[in-house]
């Protein structure tokens, strides 16, 4: 009859409980992780049309253009040339600009993964090739990359979200190939081969947790660099038509400066300010927290 | 040592031909230049033979492989031939923008080097403190404002408003720098930020080594230890990070340059992507990788100067 064996011990925490709750102890990241919810909220207003915030965005009333910020209540960032409301605008920019960061990182993660992984773990002619496709990507400008493909290929959504990815694989991918050649020296992948465990089994279940933390601070400080590049993108003319986004207001506002207009302007630069710092505070503490080597580090 | 530096240069020669696969890939097989031969035709011509012509002229009626060695072969041999767009050999447009760029680029990046090299020292010293509280706050700060909110408030504020620089303009000779003033400041202030936050975890990595430890233990002084042992010792990755960003610098910086009506190579760059002109696409291709190649050797070569440990093979 098999019996219950109660274990007198509590059973220990994992590094990775143990790294969150280090995380929640830290109250800056905290208040940042605040933020980026909120922001994943405003992007669902957004996408799922919650207090009709589309129609807003794109309902134009000449009447109304140029509206001073701060002084309608309706309208609390005042409007733009056409008379809409710059802050639904703004909102429905977050929407834009969070799903780019996140389809770019989901792109790019898988490749990053299969590169580094494979090329760091059997380091043979896989390696090799590896490494000259990454080198040959970065000793290519970035931008020349992406705005030539998006020139070529169109200016859509997914285009932008591709060029993205595509430049930006390898870096996290010799971090990711770096670490496996450190790990498959170790004792724990030694055990694990000894123990009859396939190459599979040793990549997936073994070493890749163990170097998941760049992964993740990647994948958040991923939308930093997207979002930036995306301003770029909207200055040179070649971001997404016909939605808002960050990028098209600050564009947009490059023109009306002169006229004495910063309703674009102020709109874009205070969401994108707040999202940026909120985002790479959190990717610094969760870097700090994830990382056991960097504990000591003031 | 020879050897190594020969062998890394005959490196370049499959890092150029994947570069200019890329750009292969990119403008003829995934297309999109004759597309734009169409578009480019006048109305009234647009016939089907008027656009075989077209075609034969740019070499697209061949095989892709004959095309990618005609891609090549221009890389190679630097003939380039005319920019399409503006009618002058693509050389003498590369020659004579290379150095207008670079003269935005080069005192604005050794600046924010030594700058922010200063600062994070400074932090790194006063580890903990208000300074570093002071600097790092900053610093994440900077490194969230888009560049274009800031060109665009320093532009319309200290250039429109207070006077105190050219608005936008460029002219031949010593006297360019008034007009680069206002680049070099909003260059070094986008920048800044990501140097001090590089180099103050590069010194604080060193700063928490064992020898820094004795080092204490034995009686020197703070100075001392940080001049003498941290800052040499952390010279190995920021080497890297300042090195490996000069090639970079010659594309000059697309925005400031659009921006302040510079002619450098950043807004030759992005005429020629929305014009499909690909001698000029291919001419820079070939600038950068080529001193992408030297200067990631030129990394590795100084590693070994600064670093006694490391060996060439």
């Amino acid at each position: 009859m098999a019996q219950k064996i109660v274990s007198k011990y509590k059973e220990g925490k994992s590094p990775f409980v143990l790294s969150m709750i280090r995380l929640g102890r830290n109250k800056l990241a905290m208040a940042a992780l605040f933020i980026v919810v909120f922001y994943i909220m405003l992007a669902a207003i957004g996408q799922f049309n919650i207090f009709h915030i589309k129609d807003i965005a794109s309902n134009n009333d000449f009447d109304l253009r140029y509206m001073k910020p701060f002084q309608n209540i309706h309208h609390i960032f005042g409007t733009d040339n056409f008379g809409r409301d710059v802050f639904a605008r703004a909102i429905m920019g977050t929407k834009i600009s969070l799903f780019l960061g996140f389809l770019s990182g989901l792109l790019m993660i898988p490749i990053a993964i299969f590169f580094g992984s494979l090329s760091g773990y059997y380091s043979g002619w896989f390696d090799d090739i590896a490494m000259y496709i990454m080198s040959v990507i970065v000793a290519i400008p970035g931008m020349l990359i992406i705005l030539s493909l998006i020139q070529v290929v169109g200016r859509s959504f997914f285009t932008i979200a591709f060029a993205f990815a595509i430049t930006g694989w390898v870096g996290l991918a010799r971090v990711i190939r770096g670490s496996f050649m450190q790990a498959k020296e170790f004792e724990y992948v030694l055990a694990a081969k000894n123990l009859g465990a396939g190459d599979a089994r040793i990549i997936f279940k073994h070493i890749l947790p163990n170097i998941f933390h760049f992964i993740i601070v990647r994948f958040v400080l991923n939308f930093v660099g997207v979002i930036k590049s995306e301003v770029f993108l909207a200055y040179i003319g070649l971001s997404i038509i016909g939605v808002p986004t960050w990028g098209t207001m600050l564009d947009d506002s490059k023109l009306e400066l002169m006229s004495g207009n910063w309703q674009n302007l102020i709109a874009a630069t205070i969401f994108m300010f707040l999202f940026l710092v909120s985002l790479n505070i959190f990717g610094d503490a969760l870097r700090d927290a994830l990382d056991p080597k960097l504990k000591n580090v003031v | 040592m020879i050897h190594y530096i020969i062998r890394r240069m005959l490196y370049l020669v499959p890092i150029l031909l994947g570069a200019a696969m890329i750009f292969f890939l990119i403008f003829n097989v995934v297309g999109g230049q004759e597309r734009y031969l169409y578009n480019m035709l006048p109305k009234k011509v647009r016939t089907a033979d008027q656009i075989e012509v077209y075609k034969h002229k740019y070499g697209l009626d061949k095989p892709l492989p004959v095309q990618y060695l005609e891609y090549v072969k221009q890389m190679v041999t630097f003939n380039f031939g005319k920019s399409e767009s503006r009618k002058l050999p693509v050389t003498r447009l590369i020659k004579k923008m290379v150095p207008v760029s670079a003269a935005l680029t080069f005192p604005a990046f050794g600046m924010e080097i030594i700058i922010s090299l200063v600062l994070a020292a400074l932090c790194a010293f006063f580890r903990g403190r208000f300074i570093d509280r002071l600097l790092t706050i900053l610093s994440v700060i900077g490194m969230s404002i888009s560049m274009l909110v800031l060109i665009m408030v320093g532009q319309y504020f200290l250039a429109y408003r207070l006077h105190l620089f050219p608005i936008s303009g460029w002219q031949r000779g010593i006297f360019a720098v008034r007009y680069l003033l206002l680049p070099w400041l909003l260059w070094v202030t986008v920048s800044v930020g990501y140097d001090i936050r590089f180099f103050r975890t590069a010194l604080l990595e060193e700063v928490h080594k064992d020898y820094i430890r004795t080092a204490r233990a034995k009686g020197l002084n703070e100075t001392t230890i940080m001049f003498r042992h941290v800052l040499k010792n952390a010279m190995i990755p920021i080497l890297t990070y300042v090195v490996i960003q000069i090639p970079f610098l010659l594309t000059g910086s697309i925005m400031l340059e659009r921006f302040f009506s510079i002619p450098g190579i950043g807004g030759l760059m992005v005429n020629a992507i929305f014009n499909y002109d690909l001698p000029v696409l291919k001419a820079i291709v070939m600038v950068y990788t080529l001193f992408f190649v030297v200067f990631s050797l030129l990394t590795d070569v100084l590693y070994a100067l600064v670093d006694p440990r490391i060996r060439l093979s």
